[in-house]
């Protein structure tokens, strides 16, 4: 079985946000609700990395391990799933995670937490039938379904993110990190501006 | 002769040559072999400090840094967006699912089969002597409607709460995940919801009855007795007794902790910091079992424990034999009799008229 997982190569990433608009985009991701975020380091000076970030999909996922209605699930491509009809909005899931990944629309009374929404690999609902209307509005698109891979990952214009099992996307990445002899500046400002 | 001496000694001389020159070539040949390799190795030092960056990775401690919680400039406006990594729910999903859940429930559990294992070895605390059937008030119905209005929401939050701590343990094998999502979805409601009468109530039952509940004198005694459990005997006490006090003073301290605490967790639109909100959980799940538990002892003691308490407690009016075995000196400060002799000292010196007016004597 393939793991599916995210990795962001934080040499090639151009912060263009392409990834953002597109998750948001595919998935009709409601206002103030991120799925994935891009955060610069250094921002502005000589160095800056730009790294993308969404739900890493964990394989010990700890918003699973802490959920009171353990609404959670993982798919036999490992993709960590959870169920909007279940969740209770109590927000376990919020601070267990690392990644800062879910997300909490707030237009209740007093802001009040409503349904936990995460990426969802582009791999709809835990509940719903593959590419059934109420999968798209709840979840957003099913592409694994089709066959096809997140669309943030499958847009990205210089292939920093990269989606798909991590056995491959790994020796993407390590032939990648070969070829730039191990130098991680090889690429980016050293080597563009000789700093 | 002559010649064969010489030949020995000849001999001799060059045996002891050959030896030391095979010592000293095997000398000459262990040092080139330890010695030859070494400047090859200052050489490939001096290689590698000239290209400087292969020494160490320029992005280890870059990344390093990440791990640890550094953060970047991010489009999203969600507070803590640019924070990369944040590992501390990780102590929080250990504090909770390994330390907070056991230990509560094990604490819970100890506190059930104590109160049980007390009321079957030495049975409710009854009335010495006969009823005398004259009532004294004890609480008017102010008190008496703010400790149920407490109580019921207290009790309705405790279960709510256990509900969603210990569900997924206990609850989702006989109901399925399905089933226990609406009972939860219900349970968060409810607990969120009762939280703003708990804690109006809470704050109204605590000003007016801070007075009663500070420690006195008699209050030591009455502890190194234990409040007359083991022994039958009955120490003095004012109003309320040394027991009623801690456990006063235990519902002001975590009360006022699970209100903080649950105002800042129901209310993410004050924005407070996920560290934050992981502290106030924490806070919030241990001062609430710890405060479930000892509620169990003062719900055997209001209930069952203590003959004519809970009559208290819902008539206001107990009787003067009751009053006078449990609380002496409140009885006769209320009587406005001089206070038994053991404890003059501590009794109240506003005996008289006055207290009379406070503690109406009703004969029934």
């Amino acid at each position: 079985m393939a793991r599916m997982k995210f990795l962001c190569d934080a040499e090639r990433c151009i912060e263009c946000n392409a990834c953002i608009t597109a998750c948001k985009n595919e998935n009709d991701v409601p206002w103030g609700i991120n799925r994935r975020r891009v955060v610069t380091l250094n921002d502005g000076e000589p160095g800056e990395k730009s790294i993308s970030v969404a739900c890493m999909h964990c394989t010990d996922a700890p918003c699973q391990a802490v959920c009171p209605v353990d609404c959670f699930s993982t798919t036999s491509d490992g993709v960590v799933l959870h169920n909007k009809d279940m969740c209770i909005g109590c927000g376990y899931c919020f601070y267990a995670c690392p990644f800062g990944a879910p997300q909490f629309p707030q237009n209740e009374a007093f802001g009040v937490r409503g349904k936990m929404d995460k990426c969802t690999y582009c791999a709809g609902g835990p509940e719903t039938a593959d590419g059934s209307a109420e999968e798209e509005s709840k979840y957003g698109s099913n592409r694994l379904a089709e066959g096809k891979l997140p669309l943030c990952a499958e847009m990205c214009s210089t292939k920093a993110l990269l989606a798909g099992d991590s056995d491959q996307i790994s020796q993407t990445f390590t032939s990648r990190v070969m070829q730039r002899g191990g130098r991680p500046d090889t690429w980016g400002w050293s080597s563009a501006y000789g700093e | 002769m002559l010649n064969s001496e010489n030949n020995t000694t000849d001999e001799g001389s060059r045996r002891k040559r050959r030896n030391r020159r095979i010592l000293w070539t095997f000398v000459a040949m262990w040092m080139i072999v330890v010695l030859a390799p070494i400047p090859g190795y200052f050489m490939t030092t001096d290689t590698v400090q000239a290209k400087g960056e292969f020494t160490d990775n320029p992005r280890s401690a870059y990344w390093g840094e990440i791990r640890q919680g550094g953060s970047g400039y991010t489009t999203d406006r969600a507070p803590e967006a640019g924070n990369l990594v944040n590992d501390s729910g990780e102590l929080w999903r250990v504090l909770r699912n390994d330390t907070i859940s056991p230990y509560g429930a094990w604490l819970i559990a100890f506190i059930l089969v104590a109160v049980a294992g007390y009321f079957m070895f030495a049975g409710p605390m009854k009335v010495e002597g006969e009823l005398s059937g004259t009532k004294i008030k004890r609480w008017n119905l102010y008190d008496r409607c703010i400790h149920w209005i407490v109580a019921v929401t207290f009790f309705v939050m405790s279960i709510s709460g256990l509900i969603l701590l210990y569900g997924r343990a206990v609850l989702i094998p006989l109901f399925g995940r399905e089933g226990f999502a609406g009972l939860a979805m219900f349970c968060k409601d409810v607990h969120d919801l009762l939280g703003i009468p708990f804690a109006v109530a809470l704050v109204m039952m605590i000003l007016p009855w801070l007075k009663d509940n500070m420690f006195r004198s008699e209050d030591a005694e009455w502890l190194a007795k234990s409040g007359g459990m083991f022994d039958g005997s009955h120490p003095s006490s004012g109003k309320n007794n040394a027991g009623e006090k801690i456990w006063f003073w235990l519902l002001t301290i975590g009360g006022t902790v699970l209100i903080v605490s649950g105002v800042i967790l129901v209310m993410p639109n004050l924005e407070p910091l996920r560290n934050t909100m992981i502290t106030m959980h924490i806070l919030h799940s241990v001062s609430g079992l710890i405060l479930i538990a000892v509620s169990l002892g003062h719900t055997y003691m209001g209930s069952i424990g203590v003959e004519g308490a809970f009559n208290g407690m819902v008539t206001g009016e107990v009787d003067t034999a009751w009053a006078k075995q449990h609380h002496d000196l409140w009885y006769a400060e209320q009587m406005g009799e001089e206070a038994p002799a053991k404890a003059k000292k501590s009794a109240k010196s506003s005996s008289g008229p006055a207290g009379l007016s406070t503690g109406k004597v009703s004969a029934s």
